[in-house]
């Protein structure tokens, strides 16, 4: 090893050794930037404390969260089953007659009164309708019912990730050969009165519903196997999201935890009363909203519990001038021809509710385990263990890393649904129900039509949503008239919108024409489509913001035209003002509430926190030191207004973080100033319930609280990180 | 290996009458320890990120920069005792490949052996914050006992224990051999010293004492601040004991050493003695009397120094003429090679750095260090 014998011919071999290591030194930096580089950008994890999480969360999948989804099996006739358009649930009424029983007659009968709030009998309606100059309200009775449900009727092959034929299985213990079509079982729900989406409750301003939610889960009279998700001591807590309640009618955990039932749910043959008073925030007109959705959020179980099933539709209408009534005679002209029922229910033609969510079927065989099998809350499953007797059944795992994204997308809970469209104006409320996904929509046309991914050779994750349209082309625009905090200051044409989950989108499709102008024809076909590729819970690989993906088209909605039809909707130039933001907001600054999502591990696997602590449902959460130096609770004074800024923590998630009670207001986004419009969030300019949050954003909110006093949460709205503690509690005060 | 290595006697030409010393090896043991305590580093952190407590995964890079350059001490310790393992074994100069490769293994075993011990105390830190988390959070209605919460998450501890230690090895060999590689190929793993000492060296025992009390008066002096701020006493305390110590330790450097023992004796006892009652029963006095206080990092780096100092103290009180250092000593026993003076000196250093970490609020993610984001109990 001496100097002399090192030399090779005029290079010495320590030369060569240092330009060796100097030139793999060279080729890593060089991979580190070519290709590492744009990857963390994508994520939001250019930095160095990125490049961190973006290890860690590697070590995370590769060794430590496995976490293994079913493939679900193909369905062979997608675009034949009629999309369900829910018809308005009736009231009850207040005296009944020989076939119902009115809600007066009722053993216990909701009122104002002490004790009438729920079956505990220890709680009051904070503001009964009269106290506003309401009328009393709209009683509805819906039950907690354990039924099936069906996503197609369509046959089914049974697929592998791979997409090969593979063998299927059925409930008596029979294996089927890989190749042999199937039929699909009927997947067991916890459902508001046993249908999944529940009921639809078309509301006015004006005109309070009661709702009772009562609960017979401990009912089985078709004998169904319950599975392993969903609320283990059958519970349920339904919250009006985002309704403008009082907590006691909210269904939030701090409350129930700290009031009421002093659980994390109502327990069966328990019931409770959620006076929605249909009254906007402050009564003030301008706060009014169009379109809520009422889902389950059991604490621990919110995710398993909306999977199965609990999900409601609740559009409100504004009577007040006749401005947005569901009359396109009257006010804006919205599209809608409304129908008044004997019942007391009103249906609107033309406006049709579109509830989105995705899941996946069993395929027997692979192994469910998660957090809640150590726990032993599903003893009678024996799990670690593969089921093969609920194949083609939901599968859902309560996996924290990632969240939950289903194969198969569902519209108001039909696999693929088709739907015949008069050529006309529609108004579409768009609803994300999923656990997880994201989606960003687009109105395209095509020749040839949707293919199997399969039949495209894709294979593993890219086989999520079964088909794709390769030639398809975006041949209309949507018209954006509300987002979730309702009617949008004027309407926006969008080619494209993305759909967080829990979020709603409302908009206005012209199906008499293309957007070249070209009439529509009888028989044409138009294709809502997904651009948004999500292959986990985590976030998105490709979007139109960020390095889309040109072959991931995948059809989710596909519109027939049909006949011509009366039209006498028009797109109005200007609907509902903003509530105004203080002029001087900004000197609110110092003194906001900071409250930051972070991923950190508890208990054997991966636990969302806010601000470091996971949820703790009997206490108020403290911000994070703010810049006047002080970390307040997050209490607020009844009445009063402030600036709250959620940090995403990083790591590669995204977070589409809801808080409850009032709409907001972004007025920041990664201290940028967003009042006056954002184009990668063109919603910041609107009101909102649910922020979203991309790798490291940090948005400075303005937000009310007002009308009511009391426990209420916010929390991420990816369901499954809702239910791995990312929520904390604040409280209004008097 | 080069002509340096192979003996002190013709070194640049240079002719040293004297028998040539084997020095230690700098060149090739500092790049090494520090490429491999900030790449073990890295790993660590990222685990961390995946499984560790909350408490401790904010801010990765600057954890990453503190923890890794506060155990840098830990992996020059562990390259040096490689370096002096494969002197004994194959002599100061590494004349075939055999014993080349066989060094570089070792030297990175060594690496991973201080990289997995960092790994082992980390997860073991993140479980007990874990732990605790666990006993405070909400229990469901629903579900079983924390127990198996936790017994899952020891078992998550335990995978990233056995996960990474497999992740370091693989990454200090890869090092190794490129931090070789940059060096042309050399790795030596002794040098000879260009000048024969003026002085002979001071006594293994002495420079470990004296090594010792330099760092237990830093870790000493670093928590006084706190100390005034918290009780005055307690901070008069801690800076008249630090002062002993660094005089103690300048004294043990001297000629005049032996006087000093003593002292030193009783500057060790006494502070083990008072952290023994502090953290058993409480001291009796004091703001808090009566209540034991927390262990922390800081305080055992401390008491290990000082445990170190009594015992080495105790023996040279006892140890009469035969002490090396002493004269006449150093006919009875040679003195310690500059490799073992320097293992010596640099396992006193490290726990000292280590301690000295400690003392700085957050840093190792104590308990209840995130006090500007707790929650506070519901009015």
């Amino acid at each position: 090893m001496s100097q002399e014998s090192t030399n090779t011919g005029g290079v010495s071999r320590r030369t060569l050794l240092r330009l060796g290591a100097a030139g793999g030194a060279g080729a890593a930096l060089v991979a580190a930037q070519g290709w590492a580089g744009p990857l963390l950008a994508q994520k939001g994890l250019l930095s160095p404390d990125g490049a961190f999480a973006a290890t860690s969360t590697a070590l995370g999948d590769l060794i430590f969260y496995i976490e293994a989804f079913p493939t679900s099996p193909l369905i062979i006739a997608p675009f034949t089953d009629k999309l369900t358009i829910p018809k308005a649930l009736a009231p009850v009424p207040k005296v009944g007659d020989s076939f119902v029983k009115g809600y007066s007659e009722w053993n216990e009968p909701p009122g104002p009164g002490q004790g009438q709030q729920s079956s505990f009998k220890n709680e009051q309606h904070q503001i009964w309708p009269n106290k506003v100059g309401y009328p009393d309200p709209l009683v509805y009775k819906i039950d907690l019912l354990l039924r099936q449900h069906a996503f197609t009727t369509s046959q089914v092959l049974p697929i592998d990730a791979n997409g090969r034929p593979t063998v299927s299985f059925d409930d008596k213990g029979k294996t089927y050969p890989a190749g042999t079509k199937r039929t699909l079982p009927q997947s067991t729900i916890y459902g508001f009165n046993g249908t999944f989406p529940g009921p639809m409750i078309n509301a006015e301003y004006g005109r309070p519903a009661l709702v009772r939610f009562e609960n017979h889960l401990d009912e089985n009279p078709l004998n169904l196997d319950r599975q392993d998700f969903g609320s283990p001591d059958w519970s349920f807590l339904t919250h009006l999201h985002n309704g403008h309640t009082a907590p006691e009618s909210d269904g939030n955990p701090h409350y129930s935890m700290t009031s009421g039932p002093k659980y994390e749910g109502y327990l069966p043959k328990t019931f409770c009363d959620n006076l929605y008073l249909n009254w906007p925030a402050g009564g003030d007109d301008r706060e009014k909203q169009s379109f809520f959705w009422f889902h389950d959020h059991r604490m621990d179980h919110t995710g398993s519990n909306v999977y199965k099933g609990m999900v409601g539709l609740y559009p409100i209408y504004d009577p007040k001038n006749g401005m947005d009534m569901g009359d396109e005679r009257k006010g804006l002209r919205l599209p809608g021809v409304r129908k008044d029922n004997p019942d007391g229910s009103f249906d609107v033609d033309y406006d049709v509710p579109l509830a989105f969510y995705d899941c996946r079927l069993d395929d027997g065989v692979t192994t469910h385990k998660d957090i809640h099998d150590v726990q032993g809350e599903f003893p009678a499953a024996k799990n670690p263990a593969k089921h093969p007797e609920w194949w083609g059944k939901t599968f859902y795992k309560h996996f924290p890393s990632h969240g939950f994204v289903g194969d198969i997308f569902t519209v108001n809970g039909t696999a693929s649904p088709v739907m015949e469209v008069k050529r006309r104006k529609y108004r579409f409320r768009f609803l994300d129900a999923s656990i997880a996904r994201i989606y960003e929509f687009k109105l395209m046309s095509s020749t040839k039509g949707p293919k199997s991914a399969v039949s495209l050779g894709y294979k593993g994750d890219e086989l999520e949503g079964q088909y794709r349209i390769p030639d398809a082309q975006q041949c209309m625009e949507f018209t954006q008239i509300a987002s979730d905090g309702g009617l949008l200051p004027f309407p926006v044409k969008r080619s494209s919108f993305e759909l967080w989950p829990a979020k709603r989108r409302e908009v206005v499709i012209d199906f008499s024409r293309y957007q070249d102008g070209t009439p529509t024809t009888k028989g044409d076909v138009i294709y809502l489509t997904n651009v948004m590729k999500m292959p986990n819970g985590r976030m998105w690989s490709n979007s139109s913001r960020f390095t889309p993906d040109p072959n991931y088209k995948v059809p989710v909605l596909k519109f027939v035209i049909g006949d011509d039809a009366p039209d006498d909707s028009v797109i109005p130039t200007k609907m509902r003002d903003l509530p105004p933001l203080p002029s001087n907001w900004q000197t609110m600054l110092d003194n906001r509430l900071i409250f930051e999502v972070e991923r950190g591990a508890a208990g054997g696997e991966t636990e969302w926190l806010i601000n470091g602590k996971e949820f703790e449902p009997h206490t108020v959460a403290t911000s994070k030191k703010n810049r006047a130096g002080r970390s307040p609770l997050a209490q607020q004074k009844k009445g009063s207004f402030n600036l709250w800024e959620i940090r995403n923590g990083g790591g590669g998630w995204v977070h589409p973080f809801h808080l409850h009670m009032e709409e907001h207001r972004t007025v920041m986004r990664n201290n940028k100033d967003v009042t006056k419009g954002n184009p990668s969030h063109p919603d910041d300019v609107s009101r909102e319930d649910l922020v979203a949050l991309d790798p490291g954003e940090s948005v400075i909110i303005y937000r009310g609280f007002r009308d009511f006093v009391g426990p209420y949460v916010a929390h991420c709205h990816n369901l499954a990180h809702e239910d791995h503690a990312m929520m904390f509690g604040w409280e209004i005060t008097p | 290996m080069t002509e340096k290595t192979m003996s002190g006697s013709s070194v640049d030409g240079h002719s040293i009458a004297a028998p040539a010393r084997q020095a230690v090896p700098w060149l090739t043991v500092l790049p090494l320890a520090a490429v491999m305590a900030y790449a073990d580093g890295f790993w660590m952190v990222s685990l961390r990120g995946a499984v560790g407590a909350i408490e401790r995964t904010q801010e990765p890079f600057a954890s990453w920069l503190r923890e890794s350059t506060a155990t840098l001490p830990v992996f020059v310790l562990a390259v040096l005792a490689a370096v002096t393992l494969a002197m004994r074994w194959f002599g100061p100069a590494l004349s075939r490949p055999r014993k080349f490769i066989a060094t570089g293994l070792l030297i990175a075993a060594a690496g991973t052996l201080a990289g997995m011990a960092q790994l082992a105390v980390n997860s073991a830190w993140d479980y007990a914050l874990q732990h605790r988390l666990m006993g405070a959070m909400h229990h469901a209605a629903t579900g079983s006992s924390v127990s198996d919460l936790d017994q899952a998450s020891l078992t998550v501890q335990l995978v990233s224990i056995a996960y990474g230690s497999g992740i370091l090895l693989v990454t200090n060999v890869v090092l190794t051999g490129w931090v070789v590689a940059m060096r042309g190929g050399r790795m030596d793993i002794s040098r000879a010293q260009r000048r024969p000492a003026r002085t002979a060296p001071i006594g293994l025992s002495r420079l470990l004492v004296a090594v010792a009390l330099f760092g237990s008066a830093a870790i000493h002096g670093a928590v006084i601040p706190g100390h005034l701020d918290h009780w005055a006493p307690a901070g008069a305390f801690f800076l008249v004991l630090a002062l002993a110590e660094l005089i103690l330790g300048l004294r043990m450097l001297g000629r005049h050493h032996r006087g000093a023992l003593p002292a030193v004796a009783a500057a060790s006892a006494v502070p083990l003695a008072l952290w023994l009652w502090s953290r058993t029963a409480g001291l009796p006095f004091g703001p808090e009397a009566g209540v034991p206080e927390l262990v922390g990092l800081a305080d055992i780096a401390a008491c290990i120094l000082e445990l170190a100092t009594l015992v080495v103290a105790i023996v040279l009180l006892r140890g009469g003429n035969a002490l090396p250092g002493r004269k006449g000593a150093t006919a009875a026993r040679p003195p310690a090679s500059a490799h073992l003076r320097s293992i010596t000196a640099l396992a006193a250093i490290a726990v000292g750095v280590l301690g000295m970490a400690g003392t700085v609020p957050g840093w190792f993610g104590e308990a209840g260090s995130a006090s500007d984001i707790s929650h506070s109990a519901h009015p």
